[in-house]
Parts: structure tokens; C-alpha cells; sequence
């Protein structure tokens, strides 16, 4: 993948109860928002969305900012099973009978997956490093990786992967260390963009090309970093702007946008957290509030709608919980999810009667008699005088 | 595990050293001595002698007596260097069936990497005897500026004498991991090398137990031989003065006279004065004539002050490729034993502002390296890794006889870099790269390594196919070449330093042949 991805982490996906018909859009931006399927990486957008990538960020920027779109953070919600699938790969690839620990091998495996990262990212040290750190960095990662170090060993396909590792690594070292190719980085960077002349034969400045053709790819890191850092240090300041302003969701909105462009960045992944927390609790005030209204005028699967999305911000609230599943339930929605619902509220308040009688009602309504006797009993047990679930119970034993 | 050693081959002494409980340890032969001449002979008699005794016996058996063959080592007969020796040395040079130098000696004709053999074998054999068990892997030392053909000579060299080379390392490369073995700071180092027959210098970077080559240059028709030659002369003239008598044309007189002039060098790198004693140097109508001459310090250094401010000019050339200024070296470590002359010392340190480091032996330290670089590779727990350069640029020839680097010299191997030419006619249908080695602008003053040619390239006007020619080198220094062309992605790729002066099956006819002598070895 390429670098920009990994600054664009998170995956856009149409906020629910968004109706995208409604939005005035040209066939253009119809075009990327019928692309924006909750599965495409915002990275990978830029490349299949239709439009030139800056478009494309201007667009998901625009509708992240309106609420049409959620972004979700691949960081967090795919970062626990990303490791596993690639443990899984790996394993694969590992071959105890080479000359060559299985912990070595899975660590070349994982330090091969990371060769496309920007020069300065692979060597784990600032964008404009320190010769010292850069030559340490250098230094550390041969120790770890140099052919040598597994001479004459049986290698198996893992020689290669160690040679490629290595000869990146030392391209990485000579570009980061080498004051011309950086003062040249910083000119390229100024001057408008030159067409790569013609080589013939005789006449090439081979080295030359060579250089150009490394630096040039030196430079888009670099710019592309910059710019993104940029972008991120602009959101997170608006953010927290609004936060002192207590506009929550709009705070959270900035600073998750922040944290897109610049994921490394600790303190805003921890000013993030903080705000998440304050905009949760005011967006899920909200949807109750909407839910109930909802409900009010019997517009049941509206009601439903706000209590789902407002399940995510508390995910801890039995009583939600109950409440969404009896929703479900009576306005004839998804069994499966009321049962979810009603077994979470049940598992989060083991002692309440009423969310044992709601998921013995559901099951009752599944037809899963066995499963509603048991859950119906223990509501019983738990209050002698629900009087509801003994009349359902007798229900049940009739059929 | 069996013990690897390290040699150093030098073009006048060989050392030997071997790592024991981690410890790097200088092999003594059997006479005591550290080093070993680099000297073989073959005895009116047809003993072969190596080492000390045919050293001994070199004055009165001449013409079958060779010194130096590291000069001659992977050259092309028609070189200047090899003209030079052949112009020089008492033993007759001749032209072998791969234009390569070759030398006879009692009736018998050797190649230099047999020659080089015999010496290795000694070597072999000295670390055998202080092991008391068989030695098979080595690592062997060359000069930082030896090309692909001599390396490879080299390497056919330890195979001969029934070595595994694992490696060939450079010579200063090998000094600076001797000196930085068990020291884990961080240092810029240089290592300046004068040695008997070459001159390197090279500049790196340790830290951590890394050793990094930053650059390295040199020169390989300049050390320590050319200051006893300035000797010499200076004798010739002054005897030629007082007794009006030309000793040029006398061999056995010229031979005495080398001897007595690297001994009087020697001297005076501890006295102010020496004395030259040669008698019966000569003899003409009045009878026996003898050579008595004083040789003062302030002459010598006279006599060699420009070989020696001459040397600073390549140590200059290297800072600057290494991207650093003389005062941001930590240390500098002196190498060879040319190394020991005052003047040199002192050039030395007034080129980098401090004073060369003690800590090592000239003599020693390389073969000492070349032992931890042995022991490194095969051990599980490495203390060291060395980040070593390719020190000659590669490329190929372009039209009009140029030559296109794609690899500069002091590039840090394993490496891999590309590059697009195009034809020159229309319609071109092949090309034909020719990979060389050098520094020259001009293609035909490098060294050729291999040709080949790319064919079926589609018809197209001059200019328009591409093809993409990629240079690899690996860790090992094995460079492989390959053309494609992009247009029909067809491919054709040579290894190109698998060849020396002697093929594969010249090699193995030696190793049998060798297996009927016995070489008279003694310490």
C-alpha cells in the first residue's frame, strides 16, 4: 500500500439515517460516495474514487464535517485483528526446518511488511533526524538484518527477504544522512517540477539518474508527510477550540479528522480520547432524546435507529440495552438483534427480572421454546411476583 | 566447529592468526617468527622451499627465487606493473595461454595464484601445527584497491592450497575490526596502510559493534619495495661516483644491494644513522672492490619525501568520499610496516591534527581482523559486523567508448542498482554490454569483467527500445549483471566475477598436480 495510506487511516462509512438522495452532489461526487461502502479505506479512495485524490479528501472531508459521514478508525476497531491475520500469514511462511529461529523469521516477515513506510518511518526516527540517530538506527537494524549475520546458514526464501530488507534499509541510511540528497530534497521541494530528461547512450549521467529517480520518491514522502502533519496540527487545533467551547461533537469530529492524517501523534490520540468520551455522552443524550420522540409519535423503526446508534456510545447501559431489545421486539424488527440486546442488559444486570422476561418473550417469539422456559423461570426466581412471566410460562406450556 | 583462520597475505610477509576463547591470537611458525616472508623457491636440486629458508637462500639462487608475485597476482601480462616486474625481477616472467604473467622456476611453470598457494598452504599449515587439528576455512586479506580478477585470483589461490574461503576482506577494513573488537563506542577511525607492495587507506565507522567502511582508496604500485628502489638508486650513484663502476647490470650485486637497502630503512627508523657494508660488492682491473657508504636519516627522508607527501594526497581524496573533514576522525591506526618510519609517522599526524594510535602491531593487526571476521561469520553469538564497500566503481561501456557507473565505488554491499540505456542505429536488433571495472571515464582503461550480448530487441528507431541493465551485488561479492528489454521483456544475465586468470578445470588440475609434491616447508 502506498504511504499516504498509512496517514489515512480510518475507513469512511455513511453515518446511519443519512439518506445520501437527499444531498446536492454532481455525478462526479455522486460517483465517490457510491464507492464509500464502510469497507474502502479513505487511502484507497483516493486511488478508485474518480476524482483527483486532493478532491477526493476535499469530498470526505466536507461530508465528514456534515455528518453524512462517520469515519471509523481502523486504528482501533481493526488493529486487534490485523496482528492475528498477519500472525496467520506469516505462519504460513515459517519454516521451523530452516537454520533459523521461528521468532527470527517472523520478525523478518514483519519487518518486511513495513518496507514500503517512508525512509525516515523505517528507521524509526524523526523526519528530519539527527545524522547521529539516523547512523545508530543504521547501526541497530544491520545488526538485525545484514546477510552476514546468517552466513552459511539454510535459509530458504528468508535469504532474499533478508537482502531486500537490508538493501532498503541502506538506501533509507543513504538518503537520510546524506546532506546533499537532503539540501537537494529541500530544493526540489521550492523548484516546480522538471521533466526527467531523455537518456541516450554515452551522455548519461548515470549516477545521477539514479539519485533523481531516489529522491524523487525521497521527496513525495517527505511532502506528503509534511502536508499531512499540517492538515492534522490545523483539525486538532479547531478541536480543541471547540472543545474549550463545548461543542463536543464538532470537537470530536476536528480531532478524529486529526488523528487521521497524523496516527502517531500521542497527545492527540489522548486529547481524542478524552473528547470522544464528553461527545459520546452528549450524542447519546441526543439519540435517546430522538428515540423517545420517535416514539412518542409511534414512529417505532426511527426509535430503533437512534437507540442502535446510541448502544455504541454506552455500551455499558443495561437498561438501553433492555429497552432496545423490547423495541425490536414489539415493533416487530430483528429477532436476532433484540435477543443480543436483551442477553447483553441480562448479562450487564444479572438480577433484573424484567430483562430475563424480555429475553424469554424474545426467545417465546423465536420459538425457542426451551431456551424462553429457562430465561422465563429464572425471571420468576428472581421476582416471585411477575405475575408477566408466569402468565407467559403458562403460555408456554401449553404449546 | 573448526576454527577459521585469518591470513594476511602480504606482498613481502604473510601472518597468520586464529580466534582462541575469543580471543584473537597471532600464530607463530616454527622458527618464532610472526610473520612469514611472502617468498617461494625452487632449489637447484628441485626442493621447493617457502617462507624463512627460501628467503635465505634467495641471494644465491636468484632466478628461482620469487618475491613480490602479489604484484603480479590476476594482472594481464601486457600491464605496466607486469612489464615493470619483468624488467626488475631476477625470475623469468612469461606469457601464460590466458595472457596472464607467469613464473618459471626450475624447469617448471607456475601461475601466480599456485605461487600464491604455496605461501597459503604454509600458512595453513603453521596454524595446523599450533591448533593440532585440520584447518579448512579462512578468510583472507587484500588490498582495499585489488579489482574482481585479483580477488578472485586470490580466492583461487586458498582453493589451490585446499582452503574454504569464506570471505575476502580488505586489508585496513580488516586493521580497523581488530582495532575495534570489544570497544562498543562510537568512533570515526582511519587506517592509513603502507605496506611492502600497496598502499590503502580507508575510513570508517564503528559503533555498537558495527564497523562501517565510509570510503576507501588507494594505490596499488606504491609501498614500501619503491623506498628501498629510491635507496638503491641513491647507492648506485654514489658507488658509481666514488668507484666509477655501473652495478645495474649485475644481478646478484642488485639483490645484495635490495637487501642491504630495506635493512638500512629499517634501522633508520630507530637511528639517526646506518651503515651500508658490502664488500666485495664488486671487481675490476685493480682488484676486489668493496661498498661502504653511511646512510643518515635526513637522507632517506629526502630521498623519499615525495612518495610519502604523495600518499596524503590519496588519504585527502578518501576523506573527502567519506563525506567527513580530517579533524572529525577519532583515531588513526597505522598499518604495515612502512608504517614504522618516522617520516610517515609524523606526515600522518600532521594530515589529521592527532597522534596515530599505539595500540596495535603494523605487522599483526591485519591478520588479527581477518581472524574475527572468520570467527564472526560462523558463530552464533557475533560481536562484530562489518559493513563493508565495493571499492572500484562498476558499470558498463556506452557508445563511443565511455563508461556509465552504475554502481560508484565505495558503495555499501549487498546492492542492486539500475539503469535505462537505449540503441544507437535503427532497427538495432542487440547490444552488447560489457561489464568493466575502474575509475576511468574512458571504457578502455578499466578492467573488463565479461561481456554479453542482448538480442531480439524489436526494430525500432535509435533511441526508442529500452533497456533496462541492473548491477547487483551481494553479500558475498558476487556481482551479477542482467539486461532486459522492457518492450518484450527479454533477459540475459551474466555473474561476472566468477573468472580469474585460471578457469575452473585449470584450478582443479593444479589441486591434483600439488597432490604428487611435497612442499619442504620450515619456519
Amino acid at each position: 500500500m502506498s504511504s499516504q495510506s498509512e496517514a489515512l487511516q480510518g475507513t469512511p462509512r455513511l453515518a446511519p439515517g443519512c439518506d445520501p438522495t437527499k444531498l446536492a452532489l454532481d455525478p462526479g461526487e455522486g460517483f465517490l460516495l457510491s464507492r464509500i461502502d464502510g469497507q474502502t479505506p479513505w487511502a484507497l479512495l483516493r486511488e478508485i474514487g474518480g476524482l483527483p485524490p486532493e478532491q477526493v479528501d476535499r469530498c470526505v472531508e466536507r461530508w465528514l464535517g456534515e455528518g453524512i459521514l462517520e469515519l471509523r478508525d481502523t486504528a482501533a476497531t481493526e488493529r486487534p485483528r490485523a496482528p492475528r491475520a498477519a500472525t496467520n500469514d506469516a505462519d504460513a511462511e515459517l519454516d521451523p526446518t530452516l537454520e533459523l529461529a521461528v521468532e527470527t523469521q517472523q520478525r523478518i516477515l514483519e519487518f518486511e511488511r513495513r518496507l514500503s513506510l517512508p525512509y525516515h518511518e523505517l528507521l524509526g526516527v524523526g523526519i528530519d533526524p539527527d545524522p547521529k540517530a539516523v547512523k545508530r538506527a543504521y547501526f541497530r537494524l544491520s545488526r538485525e538484518f545484514h546477510p552476514d549475520r546468517f552466513f552459511r546458514r539454510k535459509l530458504g526464501p528468508f535469504a532474499a527477504k533478508l537482502e531486500r530488507i537490508f538493501r532498503k534499509v541502506l538506501e533509507a541510511h543513504e538518503l537520510l544522512s546524506d546532506p546533499v540528497a537532503r539540501a537537494e530534497v529541500q530544493r526540489s521541494l521550492a523548484a516546480p517540477a522538471e521533466a526527467e530528461p531523455c537518456e541516450s547512450p554515452g551522455q548519461a549521467p548515470v549516477g545521477a539518474a539514479e539519485a533523481r529517480r531516489r529522491l524523487a520518491s525521497f521527496t513525495a514522502h517527505a511532502k506528503a508527510l509534511r502536508d499531512r502533519q499540517r492538515k492534522a496540527k490545523h483539525y486538532f487545533e479547531t478541536g480543541m477550540a471547540a472543545f474549550r467551547a463545548e461543542r463536543w461533537l464538532e470537537a470530536a469530529s476536528s480531532v478524529r479528522l486529526a488523528l487521521a492524517f497524523d496516527p502517531r501523534n500521542e497527545a492527540h490520540r489522548e486529547a481524542f480520547g478524552q473528547i470522544q468520551l464528553k461527545a459520546h455522552e452528549v450524542r447519546a443524550v441526543q439519540l435517546v432524546r430522538e428515540a423517545e420522540a420517535a416514539l412518542d409519535i409511534r414512529e417505532y423503526t426511527r426509535a430503533l435507529t437512534a437507540f442502535e446508534e446510541c448502544l455504541q456510545f454506552r455500551p455499558h447501559d443495561a437498561d438501553l440495552h433492555h429497552r432496545a431489545a423490547r423495541l425490536a421486539q414489539l415493533a416487530g424488527g430483528d429477532l436476532r438483534k433484540a435477543k443480543e440486546w436483551a442477553a447483553l442488559a441480562c448479562e450487564l444486570a444479572p438480577d433484573e427480572a424484567p430483562y430475563r422476561r424480555t429475553l424469554g418473550q424474545i426467545y417465546k417469539a423465536a420459538g425457542l421454546d426451551a431456551n424462553a422456559r429457562r430465561e422465563l423461570r429464572r425471571a420468576l426466581e428472581l421476582d416471585p411476583r411477575d405475575e408477566e412471566s408466569r402468565a407467559e410460562l403458562a403460555g408456554l406450556g401449553r404449546r | 566447529m573448526s576454527p577459521v583462520i585469518g591470513i594476511d597475505l602480504g606482498t613481502t610477509n604473510s601472518c597468520v592468526a586464529v580466534m582462541e576463547d575469543g580471543q584473537p591470537v597471532v600464530v607463530p611458525n616454527a622458527g618464532g617468527y610472526k610473520t612469514t616472508p611472502s617468498m617461494f623457491a625452487v632449489t637447484q636440486e628441485g626442493k621447493r622451499l617457502v617462507g624463512h629458508l627460501a628467503k635465505r637462500q634467495a641471494i644465491t639462487n636468484s632466478k628461482h627465487t620469487v618475491y613480490a608475485s602479489k604484484r603480479l597476482i590476476g594482472r594481464r601480462f601486457d600491464s605496466p606493473e607486469v612489464q615493470h616486474s619483468h624488467e626488475l625481477c631476477p625470475y623469468a616472467i612469461s606469457r601464460g595461454p590466458n595472457d596472464d604473467p607467469r613464473i618459471e622456476l626450475g624447469g617448471k611453470t607456475f601461475t601466480c595464484p599456485e605461487i600464491a598457494a604455496l605461501i597459503l598452504r604454509e600458512m595453513k599449515r603453521v596454524a595446523e601445527e599450533y591448533l593440532g587439528e585440520p584447518v579448512r576455512d579462512a578468510v583472507i586479506t587484500v588490498p582495499a584497491y585489488f579489482n574482481d580478477p585479483q580477488r578472485q585470483c586470490t580466492k583461487d589461490a586458498g582453493k589451490i592450497a585446499g582452503l574454504e574461503v569464506l570471505r575476502i576482506i580488505n586489508e585496513p577494513t580488516a586493521a580497523a575490526l581488530a582495532y575495534g573488537f570489544g570497544k562498543h563506542k562510537e568512533e570515526k577511525i582511519a587506517v592509513y596502510d603502507l605496506g611492502g607492495g600497496t598502499f590503502d587507506v580507508s575510513i570508517l565507522e564503528m559503533g555498537d559493534g558495527v564497523v562501517e567502511v565510509l570510503a576507501t582508496a588507494g594505490n596499488t604500485f606504491l609501498g614500501g619495495e619503491d623506498f628501498d628502489r629510491l635507496v638503491v638508486q641513491w647507492v648506485l650513484e654514489r658507488f658509481q661516483e666514488s668507484d666509477g663502476i655501473d652495478l645495474r647490470a649485475d644481478t646478484m650485486a642488485l639483490q645484495r644491494l635490495k637487501d642491504a637497502a630495506e635493512k638500512a630503512k629499517c634501522e633508520l627508523s630507530i637511528r639517526e644513522t646506518t651503515e651500508l657494508n658490502l664488500p666485495f660488492i664488486a671487481s675490476d682491473a685493480n682488484g676486489p672492490r668493496h661498498l661502504n657508504l653511511e646512510l643518515t636519516r635526513e637522507t632517506l627522508e629526502r630521498l623519499v619525501g615525495s612518495i610519502v607527501w604523495g600518499t596524503l594526497k590519496t588519504v585527502e581524496q578518501c576523506v573527502k568520499d567519506a563525506g567527513v573533514g580530517p579533524a572529525d576522525i577519532d583515531q588513526v591506526i597505522l598499518v604495515g610496516g612502512q608504517t614504522r618510519m618516522p617520516l610517515v609517522q609524523s606526515a600522518v599526524a600532521e594530515f589529521f591534527g592527532k597522534r596515530p594510535h599505539k595500540g596495535v602491531n603494523p605487522d599483526e593487526v591485519v591478520a588479527v581482523g581477518a581472524a574475527i571476521q572468520g570467527a564472526t561469520l560462523v558463530s552464533d553469538n557475533q560481536s562484530v559486523l562489518l559493513l563493508d564497500v565495493t571499492p572500484l566503481s562498476l558499470g558498463i561501456a556506452t557508445f563511443g567508448g565511455h563508461f556509465a557507473r552504475l554502481i560508484e565505488r565505495n558503495t555499501t554491499v549487498p546492492v542492486r542498482r539500475s539503469h535505462i540505456f537505449t540503441s544507437t542505429r535503427d532497427n538495432q536488433s542487440a547490444v552488447k554490454i560489457r561489464v568493466l571495472q575502474g575509475e576511468s571515464e574512458n571504457a578502455n582503461e578499466n578492467d573488463l569483467l565479461g561481456e554479453f550480448v542482448l538480442s531480439g530487441i524489436r526494430p525500432a528507431p535509435k533511441g526508442e527500445p529500452e533497456i533496462d541493465v541492473a548491477f547487483d551485488i551481494d553479500a558475498n561479492g558476487i556481482v551479477s549483471v542482467s539486461a532486459r528489454d522492457t518492450a518484450t521483456g527479454k533477459e540475459q544475465s551474466i555473474t561476472v566475477n566468477a573468472t580469474g586468470t585460471l578457469s575452473d578445470e585449470e584450478i582443479q588440475k593444479i589441486i591434483d598436480e600439488n597432490e604428487l609434491y611435497g612442499v619442504q616447508v620450515k619456519g
